[in-house]
């Protein structure tokens, strides 16, 4: 399975290199590479972002995302490959992009006894700049937070302090934006709101460079996304061809009182592509009117029950599990 | 821009939050009026036990004794004086031997070496008056001409001997945790990441914190005199100019000391006991409260090179003693050099970010 990623990821690689061709690319990394210790969390990637796409990377905790954010960010020092921004290297003085990149950490905390507006103009002052009131008001405004103005930070919701964070690193105006999982942690309406003011960011003309374990906010947001495991690019693409690529398929789902492991690898027409029968099973059907005919024979024959059946088209989550044996979230 | 910006930041935060206010301002101002109410009014009444043998020094004793002022007698038997001394309700219980012509008449004095400062005063007091009855009955005249000028007459009190020390303390101990603790906190919530990624210089925004404390001293500085002056009748005889230069550069070497303090620290934890095992022994060694002239001659020669030692040293001289700048070029100097060294360690210490383990990520009590 790995081996067949691999070879694809290269196809990817070249595709979207000639795809990009001629249109401005804004950020471009390559052969990027960094190791802790035996570790090596991120094994050469290369890509390239077009200006004002938002892209993606996906992969699960300690996949190599953060990392590679990092590398980017000029926070993080490379073992080798290179990173441009704007044309810009961003190694070995990574003073050079500060003006034109934003950043938005991963867990975002701020002073607390500061007030929102307060924070938004620290900020502006620390880039070297002053934020005049029609450029507060509408950071505010887009942030959501414009009745919040006069709040101290510490009585922010988790969405609320999300947005900030989104907005401190809008203040000095970047053209790159880098968001380090933006909804981590927030409940669906406050995940709904952030994915408006990014989408409304990229409007503007704002290049977005996220990474997510969460596939719908893949799927919603990203223009393409980098699937990443072991700190490696298994895939990239625009996540419907992503999708496309795992065929006609139709993805079968079910939980058994036993695991069918045996009896499903003879399964027609169809492919295992998750077993372990505590969490689900998962089967890619090329024919799935076949395909469930010989499931529920298999388990009348084992004495297996089989529960929770359901057939479904498949999305993001399953082109990550079809690459890497993994569901995103463990 | 970001400079001022920051300064501003900084002071904000600093008055916003309860319990700095309480250690930058009502922490000092409550040592200052409990040490007043303790110290400041003098030694006190001296209770002398006087045993009833029934001896006709008795008398004289007593009404020579009487002519001091805050001296009460107790007259009794031995034994009840004797408990009431150990009590400590007494500073000193006399008893006078029987008196035979042309012999010494022999006086036992009980007392409590517990009691220093009282018990040894009295001490002295009551062997005072017995010569000086001895004096009187035996002719002597007197061979000397005694003229009191007591310290305290120059306003020298001890509220004025403590005023600077209470200073010196109260900035080393604010500017100190008022440094090290926010920044390790900043780093550890990764705030100091965000801030590594403006253009903010990493001396900007240290000098602004610097300036923040700075500011906050002053305003101690400035609270502690006027409370000592309005209850405690203390006398400021030097200039107030000077005397703020000093707590400036008494200032800046503890902040410099609380970055050196921030880069030793991991973890906010450690902080407290870091900073407190500088700060604790430097309080007392440093002659905040007493002089340490008691102390073995070695660790009188450590602590007269203690970085406070020098701060409360000039301190005292230009603020009760009315020296001028000139008078205290060497302590000055010697924080200066303190304030080098301390920026020098700092700036090989300071980190952006807190420390990662194997795999790159914050360690867990970074992340929240």
């Amino acid at each position: 399975m790995a081996r067949r990623a691999n070879k694809e990821i290269g196809d990817l690689i070249c595709a979207t290199k000639e795809g990009v061709q001629g249109l401005s690319i804004m950020v471009e990394v390559q052969s990027l590479s960094k190791g802790y210790g035996a570790l090596l969390a991120v094994d050469d990637v290369s890509f390239a972002v077009k200006q004002g796409e938002i892209f993606g990377f996906l992969g699960p905790n300690g996949a190599g995302k953060t990392t590679c954010l990092e590398m980017m960010e000029g926070l993080r020092k490379p073992d080798s490959g290179k990173v441009l921004i704007k044309n810009i290297p961003v190694w070995p003085e990574p003073g050079k992009i500060k003006k034109i990149i934003g950043v938005q950490f991963q867990s975002s905390a701020f002073y607390e006894e500061l007030t929102v507006q307060e924070i938004l103009q620290l900020f502006a002052a620390m880039h070297g700049g002053k934020l005049a009131l029609p450029e507060l008001d509408a950071l505010l405004e887009m942030g959501g937070l414009s009745e919040k103005r006069r709040a101290y930070t510490g009585t922010l919701s988790g969405g609320q302090k999300q947005r900030l964070a989104l907005m401190t690193a809008l203040v000095n105006k970047p053209e790159v934006i880098f968001l380090d999982e933006p909804t981590t942690g927030l409940d669906p309406q406050a995940r709904r709101r952030s994915w408006d003011v990014i989408k409304e960011l990229q409007t503007s003309g704002k290049t977005i460079i996220l990474t997510s374990h969460y596939m719908e906010e893949a799927e919603y947001l990203c223009d393409r996304v980098a699937i990443i495991d072991y700190g490696k690019i298994v895939a990239l693409d625009e996540p419907k061809k992503l999708i496309d690529k795992l065929g006609e398929k139709t993805k079968i789902s079910f939980t058994s009182s036993r695991p069918l492991d045996g009896a499903l690898a003879l399964l027609p027409g169809a492919e295992v592509v998750k077993a372990r029968s505590g969490e689900g099973q998962v089967l890619l059907a090329q024919d799935q009117g076949q395909a469930i005919a010989a499931l529920l024979e298999a388990a009348r024959k084992e004495g297996v029950t089989i529960k929770n059946l359901q057939v479904s088209v498949p999305n993001l989550e399953d082109v990550f599990l079809a690459l890497t044996g993994k569901e995103l979230r463990d | 821009m970001a400079f001022i910006a920051l300064i501003l930041a900084n002071t904000r935060m600093q008055l916003r939050n309860r319990s700095s206010l309480f250690w930058h301002f009502a922490f000092p101002l409550l040592f200052m009026v409990l040490f007043g109410l303790i110290f400041g009014r003098g030694q006190g009444t001296l209770n002398i036990g006087l045993v009833s043998t029934g001896s006709a020094w008795e008398e004289h004793f007593r009404s020579a004794l009487s002519q001091v002022e805050g001296v009460n007698f107790t007259a009794g038997e031995q034994n009840l004086l004797l408990e009431e001394l150990k009590d400590g309700n007494l500073h000193v219980v006399a008893a006078f031997g029987p008196s035979a012509a042309g012999q010494m008449v022999e006086v036992e004095l009980f007392y409590d070496p517990g009691e220093m400062l009282a018990g040894s005063t009295a001490l002295a007091m009551v062997k005072g008056t017995l010569d000086g009855i001895a004096r009187v009955v035996q002719q002597v005249p007197p061979l000397f001409s005694i003229k009191e000028t007591g310290l305290a007459a120059e306003g020298l009190t001890f509220m004025s001997f403590l005023l600077p020390g209470v200073i010196g303390m109260s900035v080393m101990f604010s500017a100190l945790f008022g440094t090290a603790y926010p920044l390790v906190m900043e780093r550890e919530k990764g705030i100091l990441r965000q801030i590594k990624l403006t253009s903010v210089k990493t001396a900007v925004f240290l000098s602004a914190k610097a300036v923040g404390m700075t500011i906050i001293a002053f305003l101690q500085a400035g609270i502690i005199i006027t409370i000592g002056v309005l209850l405690f009748d203390v006398r400021i005889k030097g200039s107030l100019a000077a005397a703020a230069l000093v707590v400036l550069l008494g200032a800046l070497m503890m902040v410099a000391l609380g970055l050196v303090v921030s880069g030793t620290a991991r973890r906010v934890e450690s902080v407290d006991s870091i900073a407190n095992v500088i700060a604790m022994p430097m309080m007392f060694l440093a002659g905040t409260f007493f002089p340490i002239e008691t102390a073995p001659g070695w660790l009188q020669s450590a602590a007269a090179v203690l970085p406070l030692t020098y701060f409360n040293n000039a301190l005292r001289e230009v603020l009760v003693r009315g020296e001028m700048l000139s008078g205290v070029l060497s302590p000055l100097g010697a924080m200066a050099l303190w304030t080098l060294v301390f920026v020098a360690l700092a700036a090989h210490l300071f980190r952006w970010e807190a420390a990662k383990n194997q795999n790159g990520r914050p360690s867990q009590a970074a992340k929240k």
